[in-house]
């Protein structure tokens, strides 16, 4: 791809064409960022799109000297946030405190420092390095989605348990990628 | 880091927390740094998966460029109406810009054959339908419009209604035509000079239909096939695997998406679109037995069943949804048996098909591997499986009746906001287009 400054120009000299580079380029860092808080994948595509279609209409409030990712995952932030409210219309306090959570929540090392695409070629790489106890859990937990409490019965122990047991998947897998980034 | 922080990170992503585990996550944030990023981190990883697992199926490149382009769908297709119906003729002249044509291709594909008799514009605007009642996530979208819908709200031509996943919607039309949208159901409605057409672009829907103005007919439009409905009232599940169009009165003409001819079906028949397959019409299996909707209410939590089987060849228990969605609909049938000249626990004869909605079916263990359990007593044996459900047999000779008691497992009823629903029947025919929907809506899901 163009530098982004001079891809960001061609679209605002009214080559639409053009556009389609930053959405190739920049969709996988926002599809998992959403993915990571909305669990429907379609809501995930339905919700990208308008993302990048607000990007696109206010792309001439851009200022070239700030982090274009930094201001599209603001803008991602923002949608998410609205997406929220339209979804969770019961006025409680639930959904308030998930939404201030997550809109407070510090980038993940692993978004900061590596563009998305590497970072998920990784992720399967490590996976498939992982125990077969490891790879289970992964697999029940971050590709089935199963909930904590359901993995906790069926394998007949404490969610504590499988709580502290992901968290050290998660450190294993951290270091492999950045592993595997740095090679 | 200690469990506590790393219990309520885990359900924080399961959506279990309540108001008083929010507010202690959110200190622990404010206090420690390193609680908040682990939470990144682990909605980081999920994120990654998902994608990682989605990753061909995305075209949002391709749809973001359609959606900045400067006409909105809806007026897009007003203006491709009103350019065919001046231009019959249209080899020499082109009234939209090539980009536009590209586009309104794909929209004539959808609706070109209805177009050749109407007259008139359809006014975007106007209201063709309500819906009567809604329950879970559902929303409309038009152009770039998407609000959510509640019962009352109006629906126009050119309106995109998703139902969300536990949710489910019921819309009827001006004529008092009700259709009734299953979660995970997309559609979207155009009123064309009067016919309706509706585009599924993939889930359920359920139509009873008034008889239409002649010439004048409802379609319904899939990735698979055109169904043209008189007065009707039918089911359609459509997923990219196939349709199944299933008529409970009236009848249907479908065709398929690729031009092949039209067949009718009629009542209690049902036909299958699927690609490089033709058409094919069939009758409907009829249960020999089918129970009353089974809930968390019904006495016992479940029902005692005995069917007449004499002369049968096969046995085929089948456990439908209960008409919503399947989720937490786990079951199963006690104390199995096959009488007549002899007697036989089914458990000892081998199922032939053994097709289950989610998990598998098994022999005496409940879910998770916990025991069966219903209304807290526990079985040694049983038959478990799990909405929707097809379990077959070869019968051995001399059967007259099958016995069981069908029953929901406490395991549906263990999360508070379970609402498990079912139906049980027994067949003694293939339900062939049982297997075909579980077929569908599995993939669907």
């Amino acid at each position: 791809m163009n530098s982004l400054n001079e891809t960001i120009a061609r679209v605002r000299a009214g080559k639409m064409n053009a556009y389609k580079e930053i959405v190739h380029e920049f969709s996988p860092m926002i599809r998992v960022y959403l993915s990571g808080h909305i669990r429907d994948f379609r809501d995930v595509e339905e919700l990208s799109q308008e993302i990048f279609v607000a990007v696109y209409m206010n792309l001439d409030s851009y200022n070239p000297d700030l982090s274009f990712p930094a201001w599209l995952k603001a803008i991602a932030r923002n949608k998410l946030m609205s997406y929220f409210r339209r979804h969770y219309s019961q006025k409680n306090m639930t959904n308030e405190l998930r939404s201030e959570i997550i809109e407070h929540l510090p980038e993940p090392e692993l978004a900061a420092n590596a563009a998305t695409t590497d970072v998920m070629k990784q992720l399967t790489r490590c996976v498939a390095k992982q125990t077969e106890e490891a790879a289970q859990l992964i697999q029940a937990r971050y590709f089935d989605r199963e909930p904590v409490m359901e993995i906790a019965a069926r394998l007949k122990t404490t969610e504590d348990s499988i709580s502290s047991k992901l968290y050290r998947i998660r450190k294993q897998l951290k270091r492999c990628i950045e592993g595997g980034l740095t090679a | 880091m200690k469990e506590r922080p790393l219990y309520l990170i885990e359900n924080f992503i399961d959506h279990s927390l309540n108001e008083a585990e929010l507010r202690e996550l959110q200190q622990l944030i404010r206090k420690d740094p390193d609680v908040g990023n682990a939470l990144a981190e682990a909605t980081h990883l999920h994120g990654l998966a998902n994608t990682v697992q989605h990753e061909d199926d995305s075209d949002l490149t391709k749809r973001v460029n359609e959606s900045i382009i400067d006409l909105s769908p809806n007026q897009l297709e007003q203006a491709v109406i009103q350019a065919i119906k001046k231009q019959p003729n249209r080899r020499n002249r082109s009234i939209l810009p090539l980009w536009g044509l590209a586009i309104a291709a794909q929209i004539l594909i959808i609706i070109a054959l209805s177009l050749i008799s109407g007259s008139g514009p359809d006014d975007g605007s106007v209201k063709i339908a309500t819906v009567a009642n809604c329950t879970g996530s559902t929303f409309v979208v038009n152009g770039e419009t998407k609000k959510r819908i509640t019962a009352g709200s109006a629906l126009n031509s050119g309106d995109q209604v998703f139902v969300e996943i536990d949710s489910a919607a019921t819309i009827v039309y001006t004529d008092q035509s009700e259709l009734f949208l299953r979660d995970r159901s997309y559609i979207k409605l155009v009123d064309l000079d009067g016919a309706k057409h509706i585009h599924l672009f993939a889930g359920v829907l359920h139509g009873d239909i008034r008889k239409q103005p002649k010439g004048k007919p409802m379609r319904v439009h899939t990735e698979h096939s055109r169904a043209t409905v008189l007065g009707t009232q039918f089911e359609i599940n459509s997923s990219n695997d196939s349709d199944l169009l299933e008529v409970i009165e009236g009848s249907v003409e479908i065709e398929k998406s690729d031009g092949q001819e039209g067949l009718e079906v009629g009542q209690h028949e049902y036909a299958v679109a699927q690609p490089a397959h033709s058409i094919q019409v069939k009758t409907q299996g009829v249960p020999l037995y089918r129970s009353p909707l089974i809930t968390k209410d019904s006495p016992g939590q479940g029902v005692d069943i005995e069917v007449d089987i004499t002369g049968a060849k096969k046995l085929y228990l089948v456990t439908t949804n209960g008409g919503d969605n399947n989720r937490f609909d786990h079951v199963v049938w006690l104390n199995a048996k096959l009488l007549g000249s002899n007697e036989y626990d089914l458990r000892e004869i081998p199922w032939g098909i053994a097709k289950a909605g989610a998990h598998n079916t098994q022999l005496d263990k409940g879910y998770y591997d916990n025991p069966i359990q219903v209304e807290d007593i526990t079985y040694e044996h049983g038959i478990t499986t799990h909405a929707t459900s097809v379990i077959a047999y070869d019968l051995p000779q001399g059967c007259t009746h099958f016995k069981a008691t069908a029953a929901l497992l406490d395991t549906a009823l263990a999360p508070s906001n379970a609402t498990p629903s079912v139906r049980f029947e027994v067949y003694t025919e293939l339900p062939e287009n049982k297997l075909q929907k579980l077929r569908i809506r599995k993939l669907h899901y």
